[in-house]
This record gives C-alpha cells, structure tokens and sequence, in this order.
C-alpha cells in the first residue's frame, strides 16, 4: 500500500522498491507516458466491425479476460459492474455514460479500453494486457447493437451438500469427566455433519443456507443468507452448543468422597440466534440494522465450603439463566478517501444465576451437608454504546485514524440468600437486598497514525485516552457480619492515557527489524462505604506502565527463516489511602475500628516482567520444513505494605515470582508419493513461588506440561484414502501437601488416537468411517477420574454438482 | 481425486506435494469434524489450482484492511522482499489468491482464518498445544474463532476487529462474560488489569482456566503484612494461614464472588 500512484498516463502502480530501482522506475515511467502519448496520439480509434455481435462468442470471453477480475463479484470497483447488463448500463461511480447503448462513440468504456482518456486505461498497465484493435472493434459493435446480453438468463447455478452422520461412543471409567473433557455425551448421537443449498440465481442474487446439527449433544449451527449485490442482504442464523461439567466440581476425588458426588448429569447451553439487514446501494452508506439473542442455561459444578471427608470444602451447583438482547445498527461509507465507520448497540442483559451450596453454618453430626444455602443474583441492565472511526489517507505516507466510544450502563440487583436451617438448626433463614442500583460511564477518544516517510521505515503512533466511572450502592444490603441490612456504596473513577509506537524498519535485505512501545498513565479515584461506620474506605492510586519490545525476521534463503524478540513489561502503582475504617469479626482480635485493615493495607506495587522469544523455520528441501520455537517468560510481583493492627512490621516484600518456558518443534513431511505427515511437540515448564512464610499448605506451583500434536495421510488409489491423527499431553503439577492442607495439583496424561478410512464412492458422494480411542488417566486423585473411550463415527457426503 | 501412478510413470514433485497436501487437507477436515476430541492439525495453506500472486492484488479490493495493516503486529513478519516470496504478507495467512480473484472475489477460493484456526497454528505453536489442553474455550471443536477475540490486521491484536485503536479492559472477553465483567458495589481489583491475570484464556490444565490452581494466584498480588519471625500469613489484619489449608481463597467457600459483589466487600457472596 507503501504508494499508490495514478500516473498521469493512467498506470498504478505499487511501489516498495529500493532507491536505485525508484530512479529506473522514473526513467521507466517517463518512457511509458511517451510511448502512451504517441500511441494515444499515433493509434486512431479502431471502428466498429461490421459483423452480427454474438454475445457469448464475441463479447464474454473479452470480459472475463480482461474485465470481470475487478468489475464483477460482491464488490465491483467503483461500483461498475460488467456481469449484469442492467447493472452495466447503469455504469459506475465516475460515469453514468459508461456504456450507452446504440453509441460507442459516446461510450466512455470503449475511450478507457482504447487509451483516449488521459487519466484513466482499462485494464490498468499492470493488472493485465491492453485490448487489441480487433477486440475494441467487437465491443463498439456490441454496443452500437444495442448491448446484445443472451447470457441475461443464464440458468440458475445450483450447489447442495448434504452428509448425514451417525456416531457410537462407549465410555469405562467416568462418564462425567469424559463429557468435561470431550465436549460430547456418550452412547448413540447423529445429525448432519454439514449441509448446505447454495444458489446463484443471477450475478448478482445468491441465495444460501448451510449449518451443521448433531443431536442428542445440542450442537447445532444454521446460517441463511440472502444477497443482492448493491441492493441489501438479510442474514440470520442461529447457533448453539453444549459445555459440559463433572459432578465433582473438579475437584479431588480423593478428598471429595464420592458418596459427595452431584450424581448428575451437569451442562450450561450456549447460544445465539441474529438477523442482520443490510442496505448496500452504490454511492450510499452501507447501513446493517440487526438484532442478536444471546443465551446461556444449564448448571455446572462449583466447589464451595462444606464438610468433606475432614476437609471444609464440597462439590456445589450453580444454575445458570443469562439472556441478552442486543439492537445493533451499523453504518459504514467511503467518501473522498474518507472512510466513516459507526456502531450502535443498545444491549438488554438479564441474569438470574443461582447458586446451591452446603449450609457451613449446619454441619451437625451425624448429618453434615443436610442444610442447604441458596445464594441468589437477580440482576438487569440496560447498556447502550457507540463507536465512531473516522480514518483518512491523507498522504502517500500518512494514513489517519481518530475514534470516538461511549457507552452508558443502568442495571439493577436484587440479593438473596435463604440457609435452610438457620445458623441455630431451626426454620429457614432469609436475606435480601432491595434494589441495589449499578451505572458505569466510559469515554474513549483515540488517534492514531501510520507514518510511511521511506520506503524502508514505517512508523505507528497512537494515543488513547479513556475515562470511566462506576457507581453502585443500595439502601439495605445484607451485612452478615453485623447480621442486619445496611446501606452499601461504592464508586469509582479511573483516567487513563495511553500512548503507543511501533516501528518497522526494512532496509536490511531480506530482514525486519521491529520495535514497539506502550505507555500508560492512569489515574484511580475509588471510595465504599458500608452501614453508619462499619466500612469507610477512599483510596487514590496513581499507575506507571509500559511494555516494550523489539526484535527481527529474516529470512535470507527460501529454505531459512528466523525470527527473535524481547520484551519488557512495567507496572508502578502508588496508593494513597485518605480513609480507612473497616470493622470486622474477622480481625484478631476482634473489632478493629480505625484501622489499616483490607484492603488499605497496600502502599505500593510493582509488577516487572521480562521475556524472549525466538523461532527458526527450515525447509531443507521441498518435501520437509520444520520450526523450533523458544519462549521464556519471567515475571516480579512486589509490593509494600502498612504494618498490620497488631503485632505486624510492614514493609516492602518480593510477593512472588512467576517463570515459565516453553520449547515448540514441528515438522511437516512428504517424504514419498500419496503421504503427508505433520506433527507438533511442545514442552512447557513453569513455576510460580510466592512468599510463604514457611506454611506448608503453601508450596510452590510448579510442573512440566508435554504435549504432541500429529496428522497423516496416504491416498490408496484414486478413490481411497488413510488418515490418522494422535494426540498426547502430559501434565506433572502434583502437590505432596496433603498433610497440611488439600492437594490442589494436577497429574494427568491422555492419549487420543483417530484412524479413518475416506472413499469416493460414485461422483457425488463419498463416505468415511472413522475409529478413535482415548484415555485419560488422573493419577493425582488416585485414578478415580480416568476413563477410557471408543468412537466409532460413519458420515456419508453427497455433493451437487 | 488421486491419480493411481501408471507403470513407468514418474509424477513431477510439485505434483505429489500437491497431492499430498489435498489429501492432508481433505483429513484434517474429517478429523475436525467428525472426532470427539478437538485434534487441530498444521495443514498448509494450500488451495487447489491457485497460486501467489502478492499483496499488490489485495489492496484493489482490501483497501482499507491495506491500508491498516502496516500497524499491526503481524507486519513485522511482512517484507515484500522475502526470499520467500509469496509467502509474506496477506496470502501467508490466506492463502494463494490467484482463484480467489479470477472469480471476483469468491470466499471458496481464499482460505479465512476467522473460520478456522489452521493459519494461525501455523506460527503459534504454544497456542495450539494450548487449546489442546483439557480446559480451553471451544476454537477448535469450531464454537468460537481467533478473530472473536483478536484483530489480526488493526494495530492492536488484544480487541476485536476494528481500526487502530487500542483494547479496552477486558473487551473480548466482556462480549460474552457479562456476569464477570458488569458494575458491582464492591470490586475486585484485579480486573482493572485484565482477566488474563488470573485465565489463560487459549487452554489451561485447570479449571476455569485459571493459571494456577492453587493460593499462588492470589498471593501474588494480595501481599502479606512482614512480622518478625512469624510463620503466619497476615493479609491486612486477617491470618489467613488457617484458611489456606482448606482449599484455594475462592474454592474454600470464602472468596467466592471474585469477580465482584454487591454485598460484601470480602467479596465472599
């Protein structure tokens, strides 16, 4: 895009060349503008030939040569379009007398295509070969003819696909865990695997519709389209899939009994459904008016605290209800190189998500989890929000881009807690808020450019400043350690300014060398508050950050390409606490009030964190390439705190410290005729300490993760063919403190392994039979979470024409 | 589809590549779609019958993603003068377009990453390994795609499509977390700085895909209060070194509203 040029004598060219290359280009140009002008000059207008124009043998073949490249298809340069005779009739955006009929001497087509027009030459120098005396000849009698078109009633283009599946999986093991881990159910499943009905009813109609359902899983996907080129399309769909959850919450099955086990079969759907209208009249603004559906319902597992087996924690449910309605206009146009971008959303989201729980207060032998607690979010808001871009190619070198967000959000919560028994064993117990009010306010204001001042450098620059403020309070909010209702707010203010650069330099052969730079200012006004005195909290915060990064590509042969990077990420956060009183049971001992409790307890923090990253790709020949990639990653959390009420000393402290590498080789072989293998192994390691002060229940995160990915090939004959895949992974993160607290690591390996048979069975169809096996095993919870897993999958594909 | 090899008969090695990689293409498919299990392979870009023809012919159609795109990170693996030619910029991720463009512009005959995945695993590597971990959003199994949640052309690759500006907080992953991501009485800080502080969100061994599976995560940023000699973990005015043993701070019961309450300032409910 470096440099768009429309010469003088019509030609565009792209140019990105070097120096020494600019100066032949020029001496190169000035020949062709006076070669142009001779021929313009030399060549008169050739006359129309004097035979009957067929359409089909004279005129379509000239067209999809020479013209349909760029003046056919969804989107015809400067909306002139040549595969439709009442669209070409129309023209284009420079001229309504493109082609008039009954006179190609008045046509402006056939001066382009001919080279009388001092600024414009069809087909441009570069995108293809001028037309010959004799085509010219033709398309002047085609339209002294009065543009003969047979091909107006072409017949209708028709493709359909449809490929029925049936599947069959038998599950050992846990069925829960295979479900979590697979996405599927076990047992019989079928559906389409994929259809589809695509028709082309003119150049410019095209009607489709294709999705994709597979039952009893839920996994269904529908897509309608409808499009008429420069008039409008409506497209709709509707789409929905299954996430499944254990009955454990995840959690230990060593410690979790499994007497605590959900015993149910636990999944949230997810989908959406849409339709969008769109309005796309040339020389107008594209307008989409839509409307989307968003939902979400089911239940999954949680953990919570509940008595289990010794420990305070149990496998819990949380029943999901999320549904949003969202109005969208969208308005898009391009205007004197202007290109004007506007989104609209006003967006209706409501969540009635519960959660089900043991009651902690009633763990009364010999019945411990007989109590339950029900904790209940009502919620609603309204959001509306807008996005306007507005960007421009100012120069060759300058491309500006601004925008403009705001957004506004009114929501409401209603809280609800019932314990049933109460904390004394007795009736139910109730909670509840009244309305509890919920706004935010943002405004964003960016601008940016891209600077291409030498053919070798560019330069992107941007600046980005935001403002946002939440609010929320009620006047009687559940205080449980108080055991009344109370009033609650809490507000906050955040500016934030950013700013970013990225260079990008290109003067070294066959090489990129690249640095990029974020930094951001912000700035923290926050305040809550609870009851008459219990919570009184105002804490100002001010941010530094900054993310850097530089590195190369090179890639001198066609074998060899290599790249590296480094990158350094800051963040300085100081806090000023104006207030600070919090009363708690919790303390100890007792009530504190004042105090440097939570969380006006942090003065200071520092995040620093350093990387590298590195890949080299090689193609010794050309039935082999192979990349080896590195990254290590290593990061500082630090802060410095108040002394604690008591008997702390405050101070600075390294809180932890994250580092983590990652080594990847991948090699994509086609070592003999028919077969093709590609495989992806990759090694990770990490480790995050923090400070500990020796309790044991804290101990370092840390494990190795492998994982191997791989794929093959082989073409039996023409009609048949072999595939298979296998996949690994390992995970080594096990945790041996049991003893002092609950073992929260992760040891696990599964292998997935997939062979299939592909034939083609007549012209349309074909049929694949598949087989696949996979294994988990969880040594970490003492095996009771493996599984082992047989597919058998059958998918016949019938394709028209 | 193949052609059997007749006797005497030697096929020219561009030949059997492409035939290969067809066969490659038509498997990974099938795998995708037909398995149980997201199996994800490095299929090359191949589109049959089609070959480079460079970035020059995109821009007549594309001129404002074109225009952008200097911007964005995925220019700095973008040179015209590669010695792989052909294979830097846009038809490094799409494809050869010369097809695409004999036909006027028809998507059957340019390969788009916002559908599937392959182009971009062909670079990253960890990614991949990442959404073939246990707990990962659904990209591969085809419920979700890279450009929901990245612009591969704009300046800045953490937001969804659009121009130069640069993310809001949290902005990919508020278009479908509403729950986590709306207002609340009180905070929780840490979304301020992202969720990807605490998720990872291509893939994780653990659940939610959390980083961490253990209080690790939290004690990174929720610093103890120093005493002498203590071997105790005091955060604020609080010993938490009993409460640790029971679990992680939100699976324990405790701080189970993490992402925000509007009852409790302990975000505990």
């Amino acid at each position: 895009m470096r440099e768009i040029k429309k010469q003088s004598d019509g030609c565009t060219t792209v140019n990105r060349c070097s120096r020494l290359t600019f100066y032949v280009s020029l001496v190169v140009s000035a020949s062709c503008i006076s070669l142009s002008a001779a021929e313009t000059n030399s060549v008169p207008l050739p006359p129309p030939a004097t035979t009957h124009v067929v359409f089909d043998r004279d005129i379509r073949p000239i067209l999809e040569t020479s013209c349909l490249r760029c003046h056919g298809g969804a989107k015809p340069k400067s909306h002139f379009r040549l595969d439709d005779r009442a669209a070409a009739l129309d023209g284009g955006d420079d001229s309504t007398e493109d082609i008039v009929s009954g006179h190609s001497d008045r046509s402006d087509l056939i001066r382009y295509v001919a080279g009388l027009d001092k600024d414009i030459h069809m087909p441009p120098r570069n995108s293809g070969p001028p037309l010959t005396p004799g085509q010219i000849s033709l398309l002047r009698a085609w339209i002294d003819q009065g543009v003969n078109w047979q091909t107006t009633n072409q017949p209708t283009q028709l493709a359909f696909t449809f490929a029925p599946t049936l599947r069959w999986i038998e599950v050992q093991g846990d069925k829960a865990k295979f479900r979590e881990l697979q996405g599927v159910n076990d047992g019989f499943s079928g559906g389409a695997e994929e259809f589809s009905f695509i028709q082309q009813t003119s150049p410019t109609e095209k009607f489709s519709l294709s999705g994709h359902v597979i039952a009893p899983d839920r996994d269904y996907r529908l897509k309608l389209a409808v499009d008429e080129a420069d008039q409008g399309f409506i497209h709709a769909g509707f789409e929905e899939w299954r996430k499944y959850y254990d009955d454990r919450g995840g959690y230990d099955p060593d410690v979790v009994p499994p007497e605590l086990s959900l015993n149910r079969d636990l999944y949230v759907d997810n989908g959406r459904v849409w339709v969008d209208l769109g309005l796309t009249l040339p020389r107008w603004p594209q307008i989409v008016l839509g409307y989307e559906y968003d939902f979400k319902k089911g239940t999954e597992s949680m953990l919570d605290w509940g008595e289990a087996g010794g420990v305070n924690i149990a496998p819990s449910t949380k029943a999901v209800d999320e549904q949003t309605h969202i109005l969208k206009l969208d308005i898009t146009h391009d205007f004197n190189d202007w290109h004007l971008e506007d989104n609209a959303r006003v967006e209706f989201y409501t969540e009635n998500n519960r959660g089900d729980e043991n009651n902690v207060f009633y763990q009364v032998s010999p019945t411990p989890n007989s109590g339950t607690t029900h904790t209940s979010d009502n919620y609603h808001h309204v959001q509306g929000m807008n996005t306007l871009m507005l960007e421009k190619q100012l120069r060759d070198w300058w491309f500006l881009s601004g925008g403009l967000y705001y957004s506004r959000l009114e929501g409401s919560d209603f809280f609800s807690q019932t314990n049933s028994p109460n904390f004394e064993g007795n009736d139910p117990s109730s909670w509840n808020s009244d309305r509890i009010t919920l706004r935010r306010q943002s405004e964003i204001f960016s601008l940016a450019s891209i600077f291409l001042p030498l053919e070798y450098l560019s330069l992107s620059v941007g600046t980005q400043n935001e403002w946002t403020r939440d609010e929320g309070f009620g006047g009687s909010i559940p205080d449980f350690e108080f055991a009344t209702n109370n009033s609650a707010s809490g507000d906050y203010d955040e500016f934030q300014a950013a700013q970013n650069a990225d260079l990008r330099f290109t003067k070294i052969p066959f090489t990129v060398l690249f640095a990029e730079g974020r930094f951001e200012e912000q700035s923290i006004s926050e305040s809550e508050q609870e009851g008459s005195g219990q919570l009184l909290d105002k804490t100002d915060a001010t941010s530094d950050r900054y993310n850097l990064r530089a590195g190369f590509n090179t890639s001198p042969w066609t074998w060899f390409e290599w790249n590296a990077q480094y990158q350094r990420q800051y963040s300085d956060t100081d806090y000023n606490h104006l207030l600070d009183v919090f009363m708690s049971p919790f303390g100890d001992p007792g009530f504190v009030a004042p105090s440097n409790g939570y969380p006006a307890f942090i003065l200071n923090r520092k995040i620093q964190g350093d990387g590298v990253a590195t890949k080299l790709t090689l193609r010794p020949a050309i039935w082999l390439s192979t990349t080896l990639s590195y990254q290590y990653t290593a990061t500082d959390y630090s802060s410095k705190t108040d002394p604690n009420g008591y008997n702390g000393v405050g101070g600075p402290i390294l809180d932890g410290r994250d580092n983590e590498q990652t080594w990847g080789l991948s090699a994509m072989l086609t070592p003999f005729q028919r077969f093709y293998f590609s495989g992806a192994f990759t090694y990770s390691h990490s480790r995050v300490v923090t400070a500990d002060n020796g309790v044991p229940s804290v101990v370092p995160y840390r494990g190795d993760i492998y994982t191997f990915i791989s794929t093959a090939a082989y073409a039996l004959n023409a009609k048949t063919g072999l595939q298979a895949s296998y996949s690994f992974s390992y995970a080594g993160y096990g945790q041996n403190n049991a003893g002092a607290g609950v073992p929260l690591g992760l040891d696990f390996t599964r292998h997935v392994l997939f062979v299939g048979l592909t034939r083609q069975l007549t012209k349309n169809l074909s049929g694949a039979l598949h087989y696949e096996f996979s294994q988990y095993s969880e040594p970490s919870s003492a095996h009771l979470n493996d599984f082992t897993a047989h597919g058998v999958f059958a998918t016949l594909v019938y394709r028209w024409p | 589809m193949f052609k059997a090899p007749q006797p005497g008969m030697r096929l020219r090695p561009t030949a059997i590549i492409l035939v290969a990689l067809g066969m490659a293409g038509a498997a990974a498919a099938f795998l995708v779609s037909c398995s149980t299990t997201p199996t994800a392979v490095m299929v090359p870009l191949e589109i049959p019958g089609a070959h480079y023809v460079g970035n020059q012919a995109c821009l007549d159609c594309h001129a404002q993603i074109v225009r952008e795109f200097p911007a964005s990170p995925h220019a700095r693996v973008h040179f015209e003068n590669a010695a792989r030619v052909g294979e830097t910029g846009c038809e490094s991720c799409h494809g050869p377009g010369s097809k695409h463009i004999e036909t006027g512009g028809n998507a059957k005959f340019i390969i788009n990453p916002g559908s599937d995945p392959t182009a971009c695993f062909q670079c990253h590597l960890d990614v991949q390994a990442e959404f073939n971990l246990p707990q990962h959003h659904p990209v591969i199994e085809g419920h979700m795609s890279c450009v929901q949640c990245h612009d591969p052309h704009g300046g800045d690759v953490f937001k969804p499509k659009g121009g130069l500006a640069m993310a809001r907080q949290n902005e990919s992953c508020a278009q479908c977390h509403r729950e986590q991501t709306r207002p609340f009485v009180f905070e929780h800080e840490a979304l301020r700085e992202g969720c990807t502080v605490c998720h990872n969100p291509h893939g994780s061994i653990n659940r939610k895909m959390l980083v961490e599976s253990d209080p690790n995560l939290c004690l990174r940023c929720h610093a103890q209060v120093q005493q002498a000699g203590s071997t105790e973990i005091f955060i604020g005015n609080v010993d938490h070194k009993g409460f640790l043993q029971m679990g992680t701070c939100w699976t324990a019961g405790c701080h189970t509203a993490i992402h925000g309450s509007n009852v409790d300032p302990l975000l505990r409910y």
